[in-house]
């Protein structure tokens, strides 16, 4: 396993170079930079333009050097704690940030949680009750969380708690904690704002990994070590727990790598219709406004999260299900 | 009786894998100015890689020697398993790529007394490490997990057969 384990790492290094360079790259393709949006906006609104002035900001922020050089800064920068400077904000990126990579993390942590947590036992329901009456009704709340948009569901979601209870449940902690210290009381308030963006969110991913789960769990339960176990006389508990669920588990544990990306772009349309907190709404700004520092410690965030989401799983899978695949070529 | 030695090759490539992880997490962290929490993260991860350095050069060191009455290992921390007295056998097979291609084999016997050998197969002779461990265990009646069975079928081994059978 430390041989898979070091081979893995040295996979993720470059991973991450590669990713890093990337995402620098696409951020300056757009022709200008932050400040010549900032000329055109200023001009547009018939304000005169000090070009001297636009020149020494220019080489203050160092837009005036080499891509490569200005790579190298941000990416040493980023091992420093130094993710560079808004444009928009006229602070560092770290100020900037606050608490919204950690709330981001908290929501979408929840949100797989919840997922694994309605799908696993429905999926498992299911499987076990395939064509059953519950099995229909379940399958199809299913589709309808898979075919329902996220950002319609927190729509519908805020209208009817506006209208049945009066209230609104946009936000991720009432608005007096708002740039305020963590304490009890915010945590506490975080807590009762978190279900529904969790439950808008992760609807849809819910849907689908319930009718992955049912799929794999209904091709083990087929298969004849298990009829063998049950003609054995092995409780039927037993026969399901010991080996046809843990094999079905790999799709749990193969998408966590694809689930974190997914359910944090996902987030962000909802997170711009619910008014949270989090990374999504800033992201999509910085990237309109060509803030770079700022997207690119995004991108950067994303990207590291999807990268070890995929580390996670695959070490998980290796424990999990260490077989061959017949055609995978084995190389004894 | 046969005597087996991991490939000059593999061991080229794993020592070249621990000392360029190493190079690249440790400098940082003894050279470049880095935010603490980083810096114990690269500290950690390139304590794995000295600790997969070591691993390679005791495989380096280590010969297996095969025979009819059971399996040995010569070198640092030798051990040995008469084939009598295997009570459990795994075979995992691991691969970094999504396909699962370009594999190895990792092999854990277990003798009575609680010795454990572990053998990769990147071991020259694997096979036939492989073929007197699984005739072993099916002689001495070693339940193995789905894993072990399927890999093992995989590998065109077939249980309760001695070596010499087949």
């Amino acid at each position: 396993m430390l041989t898979y384990l070091i081979r893995r790492i040295l996979i993720m290094i470059p991973t991450l170079i590669a990713i890093s360079i990337i995402t620098f790259v696409i951020i300056q393709l757009p022709p200008g930079d932050y400040l010549t949006t900032m000329i055109n906006e200023m001009q547009s609104q018939g304000e005169n333009v000090d070009q001297s002035k636009i020149e020494a900001l220019r080489a203050q922020y160092g837009l005036d050097r080499p891509m490569y050089e200005q790579y190298f800064l941000w990416a040493t920068g980023l091992l420093r704690g130094d993710y560079g400077y808004s444009f928009e904000y006229q602070l560092p990126v770290a100020d900037v940030v606050g608490d919204r990579v950690f709330l981001t993390f908290v929501l979408n942590f929840a949100t797989i949680l919840f997922i694994w947590a309605v799908a696993f036992p429905i999926g498992i329901y299911s499987a076990c009750n395939q064509y059953s009456l519950t099995d229909y009704g379940l399958t199809f709340v299913g589709f309808i969380g898979l075919a329902t948009p996220n950002f319609l569901l927190a729509l519908i979601l805020l209208y009817l708690a506006n209208i049945w209870f009066g209230t609104s449940i946009g936000g991720l902690m009432d608005p007096q904690y708002l740039d305020q210290p963590w304490s009890m009381a915010k945590a506490l308030s975080v807590l009762e704002h978190l279900w529904v963006p969790v439950v808008v969110i992760g609807t849809s991913g819910t849907a689908a990994m319930i009718r992955r789960l049912r799929a794999n769990l209904l091709d083990e339960l087929q298969k004849q070590y298990v009829i063998t176990a049950r003609a054995k006389g092995l409780p039927p508990f037993r026969a399901l727990m010991k080996y046809p669920l843990r094999m079905s588990l790999n799709p749990f544990i193969a998408d966590i790598g694809n689930m974190l990306p997914q359910v944090i772009s996902g987030s962000a349309v909802v997170s711009m219709v619910l008014s949270l907190p989090t990374t999504g709404p800033m992201l999509i700004g910085a990237l309109q406004s060509q803030d770079m520092y700022l997207a690119g410690s995004f991108l950067m965030f994303l990207a590291l999260l999807t990268v070890i989401g995929m580390f996670v799983s695959d070490l998980l899978l290796a424990l999990l299900d260490p077989r061959i695949r017949l055609g995978g070529g084995a190389n004894r | 009786m046969s005597l087996h030695a991991y490939q000059k090759n593999s061991l080229i490539a794993d020592y070249l894998r621990g000392g360029i992880g190493f190079a690249v997490t440790a400098f940082p962290v003894v050279f470049a100015p880095m935010m603490g929490t980083f810096q114990i993260i690269f500290a950690l991860i390139s304590l794995v890689f000295a600790g997969f350095l070591l691993k390679t050069w005791l495989r380096a060191q280590t010969r297996v020697e095969v025979a009819d009455e059971g399996i040995r290992t010569l070198g640092p921390f030798g051990k040995s398993i008469a084939w009598p007295d295997l009570t459990a056998m795994e075979l995992r097979y691991y691969s970094t790529q999504k396909d699962k291609a370009k594999g190895w084999m990792h092999l854990v016997l277990k003798g009575g007394d609680g010795a454990k050998i572990t053998i990769e197969s990147t071991l020259d002779g694997f096979d036939t490490v492989l073929e007197h461990a699984a005739a072993a265990a099916g002689r001495n009646g070693v339940a193995l997990n789905q894993t072990t069975t399927e890999n093992l079928a995989a590998a065109g081994v077939s249980m309760g057969l001695a070596a010499g059978d087949r």
